[in-house]
């Protein structure tokens, strides 16, 4: 097999960081090229010079043998290279066909005017390959979430018409929010487009990489330090090629199990969030940690938003302490000592241009200051600098700003923002690893695992089974809203994936 | 950098860093140096003195005005609260005497924050709430008023206090610093404080850690209102004529004023030290303007030149992602 | 960091898969009360017709439907241009400078009484060009500067109002080119040419809105500025097109306004700016970006220009004009929005 792409010696420099060094890579004709590496070991920043959104600062690129160089990722796509981002890219009030189309060279404008009909004829010849039946004037924002992920895939597969020969198809992390279903229906499209493409494929899963893959490259701080076939590797081979050291998804068992006549500490009954969950009911005890789980739309994340108060409507009661209370907003949430990480981290946890330290004293700060007004800068420096050494946050100093720290960084400085609180009784956790590598995953878990044996009760929404089976005590399961089923002492009587997954689907 | 003053300004990393913090204090100083190279009597006392006494209001507004910036909202109706609480002063005068002034002030804050209690009650922008209340503020002058000049009735005390001087200083000014040292002192020492930052910088990650939203933004609009009212109160005692458009003419170089001092119109960056320093740069050009004898419309070009450079200079474009 | 780092991670802060959620919220809305959401500024827009019309039988004279077109034309002009900014969630304060000094510049070089100037038709294109010039350099300093519309806008309005004032000679200049003055005075079939203009831009534009790709990626740009930057899009182009747009319309107001009064104005635009934002955020586009339209921002002009002339017509006191105006404003944003209300919605 002759390659299709091939990389040689490439670099990248950023002011202050060296992303990429020296990176050799090879991409065949129809094959699927796997690509792991942890956070910063520079997967993202390669897709991106490869789809054009980056130039290599050093190196050399080829495309079909000859000597490519792309200014813009629409270089890049006129060349038949074609990236299905990390997350969706499709923009909402736009059309279907639109969407199809905003990267591409296209004749439907005359004088720059649209001429709508032949567009939309040219989307339904997408949309077909990938079996979607929606209208291609359907405005973006009113398909589901799947229907979108198609749209995405068809807008990568209608580089054919466009380009001559084999195309490149950069997947960048696309699983990441998927449920296992949808990732199962995204290999079927993937198997589909190898008969006329090239893929790289980049996943933190090493069973996801392994089961799609025919070859993998291992990236560790910008440099390529393995390659191996599919057949010659196995899941814990990749994990120390990655992170140089033994499996680090490695968490600690607990210590002691919890105390099963601990007093409850959150009992929510009937809880129902209008379209998204229906008539939930579960209980929570001190020092318990339950997990949630769910395809898609399952409603986990619902039920944790309600808890915290961020839904817009929801009925049903939930007790807290043995009281009833009425959530409305977070800071009432917070004031009855429950705190809540979110799953969208860059938006709603992390407030981007602070520092480490204001943003982890912007809930609880004011506790080590004088009568809840007037703040003690000093005290509450001390106490973040405690959590820093406790949770091994690696930031250079305490006023560094959060959006320069790695995910997992930022993720523990979110975690210590609600440690700081003394009045802390539940933390409700929505996927909390979610874009963490396994090493940075193992400390959260490990961190976690530690809170909830002080005492502190945890209600978290997991991104996978292996997270779940290893972190909770008490396991619920979701399904379109409701509680399906529920699997308790878990860390004792461990349940199999496969009866999860019955539960889920 | 040593260490030490590494520690004392942690922001301040690079050249450039020092660049975007000192520009808006760099640019006061041009502008003042070219001022006095124009007419050298400015920096007689007596100059300086007058001068403080004019630029008093207009200090105070920028100071008020500052507050919903940090939010990353925009207060547009502070000029005409200033024309409107002054002619309402001279209305309630002859009932009232001089408990019309705290009483207005009061009024002032009630109204600046269900202004920003509405903003996130009806989730409308505040640059719309704040453009429907420039308008309700400015007709209910004109229509109290009458569309004319009131007349303001003798032995106000707080407001011939604000007239006079303390040991030749304008009690205006004085007043102006106290603000400014209070709300400095509030901004940095409280919860309040931490919190408008906080707001400012990331709204929803602000809400989801515990933040109460809707008080802050009562609390920052009801500051805003109450120094626009302080600044229409020292309008009056310098005019002693109340008009229902006596301050309109304020309300783009307050804030010309509060973005030449760099603080950021998306929130969270800048302070009340800044909002002086542009404060004074607005004032000075006017000044230096006057006194070189420039028409009222090279003012304007300058005043537009300044916005310009000093936000070119002063914007810290790593921590803006999308600039709208 | 760079540039390029920095939208990356927008996107992933932006491109969450709540969106899905909030799309399909949007899209029960649609099918429902969708169609009375969109309508809302036209109910409310007859509502207000049929409430003075039962104040003030004058209200619906032939004569003041069209002293309302008349009065319409200039601010639709206005809002016209605004609302390809608007959609991309910018803002240009700079109307009423840019007017002012398009009236200016066209006083002075048209047949007039005080220079010697006659460029007749060239006076109108000069002036439009001066519009499109700030405009464009407004788009540009935004754009590629990063620095705030609101900020940049708010500088060139000053600036272009100082240009004015500078330019202003020593005497009001009166504008004797009759074709020109005619535009305002002359009717056909009991409307100006003005109406017309304003008319026909409207449908150019509507049609620039829908059917080309400024239009389009400029809504597209309001919703989520980071992925069309990702789809390789050159987002700055469409910036600067829009503020062209909205400069080159804003200039030609401060044109029309000087045939409408025949003289050279110095604050011919003041008035125009707060005006026409309204009118846009009443009709139902969003500051934030994304939605509206033009056809939208010409029936909250209307609703304005009614109101304003419903308050005459019915003897409400002149004085309480703009506190009314304001009070409008407000409940017609807050009930045309009231729909997206979320608690984890950012206004700012």
């Amino acid at each position: 097999m002759s390659a299709l792409l091939s990389l040689q010696n490439i670099s990248k420099r950023f002011p202050g960081v060296h992303a990429l060094d020296d990176i050799d890579m090879e991409l065949r004709q129809h094959e699927v090229l796997g690509l792991i590496g942890q956070n910063g070991s520079g997967k993202s920043t390669l897709m991106k010079i490869i789809g054009g959104l980056h130039q290599p600062s050093a190196g050399e690129m080829r495309l079909r043998g000859s000597p490519v160089r792309f200014g813009s990722p629409l270089e890049a796509t006129r060349a038949g290279i074609g990236l299905v981002h990390q997350e969706q890219s499709l923009i909402g009030n736009l059309t279907v066909a639109e969407n199809l189309f905003v990267d591409k060279p296209t004749d439907f404008s005359r004088f720059g005017f649209y001429r709508r009909s032949r567009m939309n004829d040219a989307a339904r010849i997408q949309l077909d390959k990938v079996e979607l039946d929606v209208a291609p004037d359907t405005l973006v924002d009113q398909l589901t979430f799947a229907q979108r992920q198609m749209v995405e895939l068809a807008k990568v597969l209608s580089l054919e018409e466009l380009v001559e020969g084999h195309l490149v198809v950069l997947f960048d992390e696309p699983t990441s929010v998927l449920t296992p279903t949808e990732i199962q229906a995204l290999f079927r499209q993937v198997r589909r487009l190898k008969m006329r493409s090239s893929v790289v494929f980049i996943s933190h899963r090493m069973d996801e990489v392994l089961a799609i893959s025919d070859r993998v490259y291992v990236l560790s701080d910008g440099r390529n330090v393995a390659e191996r076939l599919k057949d010659e590797t196995d899941p814990d081979e990749l994990y120390e090629l990655m992170v140089g050291r033994q499996r680090a998804g490695s968490v600690l068992p607990r210590s002691n199990p919890p105390d099963r006549n601990a007093p409850k500490r959150l009992a929510v009954r009937d809880l129902t969030v209008p379209g998204k969950v229906e008539d939930v009911t579960f209980d929570v005890a001190s020092g318990e940690i339950v997990g949630l789980i769910g395809v898609q739309g399952s409603g986990a994340e619902a039920v944790c938003r309600a808890i915290f108060g961020v839904e817009d409507s929801h009925s049903g009661h939930i007790e807290y302490e043995g009281r009833p209370v009425r959530v409305s907003r977070p800071s009432g949430a917070v004031g009855l000592g429950i705190g809540y990480v979110p799953a969208e981290r860059k938006a709603e946890a992390t407030m981007k241009g602070m520092s480490v330290c204001q943003n982890m004293t912007v809930t609880f700060g004011s506790d080590y200051g004088y009568g809840g007004v007037l703040l003690s800068k000093r005290r509450e420096r001390r106490e973040a600098a405690n959590w820093v050494e406790r949770l091994k946050i690696k930031t250079p100093s305490l006023d560094h700003r959060i959006d320069q720290l790695s995910g997992g960084n930022q993720q523990k400085v979110v975690l210590s923002k609600w440690l700081l609180g003394r009045s802390l009784r539940l933390l409700v956790l929505d996927h909390p690893t979610r874009g963490l590598d396994p090493g940075a995953r193992a400390d959260l878990f490990n961190a976690i695992r530690q809170l909830a044996e002080d005492g502190l009760s945890i209600v978290f929404v997991g991104d996978t089974l292996d997270e779940m089976v290893t972190l909770s005590d008490t396991i619920l399961v979701l399904r379109d809203g409701r509680l399906s089923q529920r699997f308790d002492d878990v860390q004792t009587k461990r349940p199999s994936e496969e009866d999860i997954v019955r539960a889920m689907v | 950098m040593t260490p030490a003053l590494a520690r004392m300004f942690p922001s301040i990393r690079s050249a450039g860093d020092l660049l975007r913090a000192c520009g808006p204090a760099i640019v006061l100083v041009l502008v003042c140096a070219a001022v006095i190279c124009i007419a050298p009597g400015i920096l007689k006392w007596r100059a300086i003195n007058a001068l403080l006494f004019d630029a008093a209001p207009l200090l105070i507004l920028v100071i008020g005005s500052t507050l919903p910036v940090l939010l990353g909202c925009i207060d547009l109706s502070a000029a005409a609260m200033a024309s409107f609480s002054a002619v309402v002063v001279t209305l309630l005068v002859p009932e009232f005497g001089s408990a019309a002034v705290p009483l207005v002030l009061l009024g002032a804050a009630g109204i600046g924050a269900a202004q920003g209690w509405l903003i996130g009650r009806l989730q409308i922008p505040s640059f719309v709430m704040t453009l429907g209340t420039l308008g309700l503020f400015s007709g209910l002058a004109l229509y109290l008023s009458n569309a004319s000049s009131v007349a303001l009735g003798a032995g106000v005390a707080p407001l011939d206090f604000l007239g006079g001087r303390t040991h030749g200083v304008p009690n205006a000014f004085l007043a102006v610093v106290a603000v400014w040292i209070f709300l400095s002192l509030l901004l940095r020492f409280t919860r309040l404080g931490r919190d408008i930052y906080a707001f400012g910088a990331s709204e929803l990650a602000a809400y989801m850690s515990g933040v109460r939203r809707g008080l802050i933004r009562s609390c920052a609009f009801a500051i805003s209102s109450v120094c626009a009212a302080l600044g229409g109160m020292m309008l009056l005692s310098q005019t002693l004529y109340s008009a229902p458009t006596m301050a309109s003419n304020l309300l783009l170089p307050a804030l010309v004023g509060v973005v030449a001092g760099g603080t950021a119109i998306s929130g969270g960056v800048g302070g009340l030290s800044a909002s002086l320093i542009g404060g004074l740069t607005a004032v000075m050009v006017r000044v230096g303007a006057t006194i070189a004898g420039l028409p009222g419309a090279a003012q304007d070009v300058a005043f537009g030149i300044i916005i310009l450079v000093a936000v070119a200079v002063t914007t810290d474009r790593t921590k803006i992602g999308i600039v709208k | 960091m760079t540039q390029a780092q920095l939208h990356a991670h927008d996107t992933s802060a932006m491109a969450s898969p709540r969106r899905g959620e909030a799309g399909t919220q949007r899209r029960s809305g649609h099918i429902g009360l969708g169609v009375l959401k969109s309508a809302g500024p036209i109910v409310s827009l007859l509502a207000m017709v049929l409430v003075f019309a039962s104040l003030t039988p004058n209200f619906v004279s032939a004569a003041n439907l069209q002293a309302i077109l008349e009065s319409a034309a200039v601010p639709a002009v206005v809002a016209i241009g605004m609302t390809f900014v608007l959609v991309q969630g910018s803002i240009d304060l700079s109307g009423e400078g840019v007017a002012s000094l398009a009236n200016i510049l066209l006083s002075i070089l048209i047949a007039n009484s005080v220079t010697a100037h006659d460029l007749g038709a060239g006076a109108i294109v000069v002036a439009l060009a001066a519009g499109l010039a700030v405009g464009a350099l407004n788009g540009t300093l935004y754009a590629y500067l990063r620095m705030p519309s609101l900020i940049v806008t708010l500088a060139m309005w000053l600036i272009t109002l100082g240009l004015a004032a500078l330019l202003f000679p020593s005497r009001q200049p009166q504008i004797l080119d009759g074709g020109f003055v005619g535009l305002a005075l002359h009717k056909h079939l009991g409307l100006s040419a003005l109406v017309y203009l304003a008319v026909a831009l409207a449908f150019v534009a509507f049609i620039v809105e829908r059917r080309t790709k400024l239009g389009r990626i400029g809504f597209a740009i309001g919703a989520d500025e980071a992925l069309v930057r990702l789809a390789g899009v050159n987002v700055n182009v469409y910036k600067v097109g829009a503020f062209a747009i909205c400069g080159c319309l804003t200039g030609l107001a401060g044109i029309l306004t000087a045939a409408q009064i025949g003289v050279g104005n110095p604050l011919a635009g003041e008035g125009l700016l707060f005006p026409g934002i309204a009118a846009c955020v009443i009709g139902g586009t969003l500051l934030s970006g994304g939605r509206g339209g033009v056809l939208h921002s010409l029936v909250g002009v209307l609703v304005l220009v009614t109101l304003r002339n419903g308050l005459v017509q019915t003897g409400a006191n002149p004085l309480l004009q703009k506190a009314i105006e304001g009070v409008v404003i407000v409940v017609a944003v807050a009930a045309s929005t009231w729909h997206l209300r979320r608690k984890t919605r950012v206004v700012k």
